[in-house]
């Protein structure tokens, strides 16, 4: 007896000592991924220095997440060729982030961010393990995304994809570890990086329902004592805010609490029906008798198809949580307009769990995917880096 | 196993400040405190664009270029709402309506009004109807055909001219010409102006006056 305890206590010395491999992998990943698409921008463009290959890296919203880390928010709208944009649409969770780094380590907002960025994407990385049930062969897959897949430039540069992901995953960790208020925290802190983290209070709910059900209790018991559940209504209170006190900035710094959403007109965006944008966008280009290219209004309603349906697969396999979430992370946006909406469905961990999980089930395709994945990685970082609006 | 769960106070209370302010925010979200014009653009989408800030000084009789590096560039100071940002073929009318507003000493006498314009429509396209507003009256319509250009050249009765805020606000509508798209806003004809100049009708050569009934 004495002996077993002696050998379990230096199998777990030994074990504290080891670093498993679902951290290190996403770290060796991202290092080569980084490594990968300098070396491709170096061998393109001949130019060799690093700022130059950040600055390169850094399109659209990049720079406005840069300049409001540099400068805060700006005052009446005048940007664009219409004079009606301004950077109020963009929440400030991840640039006050990247603010303190700078002011920290005195790193520029663009080296300083990019590093962020790869690390917080590391970290989720990390966090997300947990939610793949020991399937490492997905997870691989995730992770492999992650850092050198057709995504990546959102992973390495100054976007919020990386935070809003990592707080994704560690919401519903915490979701499935029944901490309910902590992942309300979390909730919050996702409101505050992009609107969609909104949404995490019903996932809240739906989850809670079920570990409810897969503790052996009733539907019937479980609204009957919902009033009860303290922590569960403070959860789903915490989530929205992040962006209440984004809303009080705005009102204080502007005059209008709403002043995110009504500048989103400078982009083209107001609220309709999700599914006439969707077909709108998989029709014009057939309408207007263009067969031969993939139109990027095309592109996002793929992109759109694509997150939906993986949805449906989540919510297929009992996952209701991640299926609610994902399914209005892509409707929300998607009723606005379809612009960007191959990064809005990328940016939702949930979705990029289920495919990996899908495509993991099958060793052939796994290893048909690795390679696909890479070559779309290195092919398109000239396509990033001269401002594709496919990639937008 | 179902874990009995009990309720906490401090939730409650957290909860409760956390309605409180969300009442506040509601409050906020409900009265803005914003500007006519930010309220129309933005809040009830009933204007199709958002002023400039622009002084509007415009020497009377002085050519406009709008076309980025010509002489008379510098005068682009006029440019209020609805057109782009002057480039290398003139500024871009957007929405429903571009509008320029010029700031000078308004003459007892008629004034006139000439500009170089074009569309982006073409021969096999339906007419493309522009109406040319100023100071709120509408002064005359002009039918484009094809893609070629128009130069406008229209008098300002000084009565009409004396009605604005001390100058000039010249507003050309523009008419819808498709449904909306994924951006939800109407695809309107599109009006190119390349320059443009307002100067007292008595130092011009003569040219048709508008008829009265054209004075709506």
């Amino acid at each position: 007896m004495e002996e077993t305890i002696a050998e379990t206590r230096a199998a777990a010395k030994r074990w504290t000592w080891r670093i498993p491999s679902y951290v290190l992998l996403p770290f060796y990943l991202m290092l080569i991924g980084v490594a990968l698409r300098y070396a491709v921008y170096a061998r393109t463009t001949n130019h060799w220095g690093v700022v130059d290959y950040l600055r390169a890296l850094c399109v659209y919203d990049c720079n406005a997440y840069e300049r409001l880390a540099l400068n805060g928010y700006e005052g009446r709208p005048s940007g664009f060729d219409k004079g009606d944009a301004n950077n109020w649409a963009f929440f400030p969770l991840y640039s006050i982030l990247v603010w303190a780094i700078n002011r920290i380590t005195g790193l520029s907002m663009l080296i300083g961010g990019s590093i962020l960025t790869s690390l917080l994407t590391v970290w989720a990385a990390i966090l997300a393990w947990p939610l793949f049930d020991g399937k490492f062969r997905a997870y691989f897959l995730f992770c492999f995304f992650l850092f050198l897949g057709p995504a990546s430039y959102y992973f390495s540069t100054l976007y919020t994809e990386a935070l809003f992901i990592l707080l994704t995953v560690a919401g519903f960790v915490l979701l499935r570890q029944r901490d309910y208020v902590t992942a309300g925290v979390t909730g919050a802190l996702m409101s505050a990086t992009r609107s969609t983290g909104l949404l995490f209070a019903a996932a809240i709910l739906i989850a809670a329902f079920q570990n409810h059900l897969k503790d052996g209790g009733s539907i019937r018991q479980f609204f009957r004592e919902l009033w009860k559940r303290t922590d569960l209504l403070l959860a789903v209170a915490l989530v929205p805010v992040g962006i209440c006190c984004f809303a009080v900035y705005l009102y204080v710094h502007s005059g209008d609490a709403l002043a995110f959403v009504h500048i989103q007109r400078a982009w083209g965006r107001a609220f309709a029906d999700p599914f006439h944008n969707l077909w709108l966008a998989l029709t014009m280009q057939f309408n207007a008798h263009n067969y031969s290219t993939i139109s990027t209004d095309l592109a996002f309603a793929l992109a759109s198809i694509a997150g939906l349906a993986l949805s449906a697969v989540m919510a297929w396999k009992g996952k209701w949580d991640w299926a609610i979430f994902s399914l209005f992370g892509v409707l929300l946006p998607l009723s606005t307009n379809t612009y960007s909406m191959i990064r809005f469905v990328v940016g939702l961990a949930p979705v990029l769990i289920m495919a990996s999980l899908l495509v993991g089930r099958w060793r052939w395709l796994f290893y048909l995917m690795l390679p696909a994945l890479l070559i779309l990685d290195v092919l398109l970082l000239p396509v990033w880096t001269s401002r594709s609006y496919y990639l937008m | 196993m179902l874990v009995r769960y009990r309720p906490r106070a401090w939730h409650l209370v957290i909860v409760a400040l956390i309605a409180a302010f969300d009442l506040v925010v509601l409050y906020m979200v409900l009265n803005p405190r914003v500007a006519d014009d930010y309220r129309a653009y933005y809040i009830d989408r009933s204007a199709s664009c958002f002023p400039r800030i622009a002084s509007g000084y415009y020497p009377l009789g002085a050519p406009v270029s709008f076309v980025t590096g010509r002489n008379g560039y510098q005068r682009d100071t006029i440019r209020w709402c609805g057109f782009m940002a002057a480039k290398t073929d003139g500024i871009k009318s957007f929405g429903d309506y571009g509008i320029l507003k010029l700031k000078f000493p308004v003459p007892d006498n008629d004034l006139l009004l000439t500009f170089s314009s074009w569309v982006n429509s073409s021969a096999d396209k339906p007419p493309r109807d522009v109406q040319v507003v100023v100071n709120g009256e509408r002064l005359e319509t002009i039918t484009y055909t094809t893609a070629r250009r128009v130069n406008g050249r229209f008098v300002i009765p000084a009565w009409l001219a004396k009605r604005g805020d001390g100058g000039l606000e010249i507003k050309f509508e523009v008419p819808r010409i498709g449904p909306p798209g994924t951006n939800s806003e109407p695809v309107t004809l599109q009006l190119r102006l390349e320059a443009l100049r307002v100067s007292v009708l008595a130092e011009n050569k003569a040219v048709e006056r508008p008829s009265p009934a054209k004075l709506r």
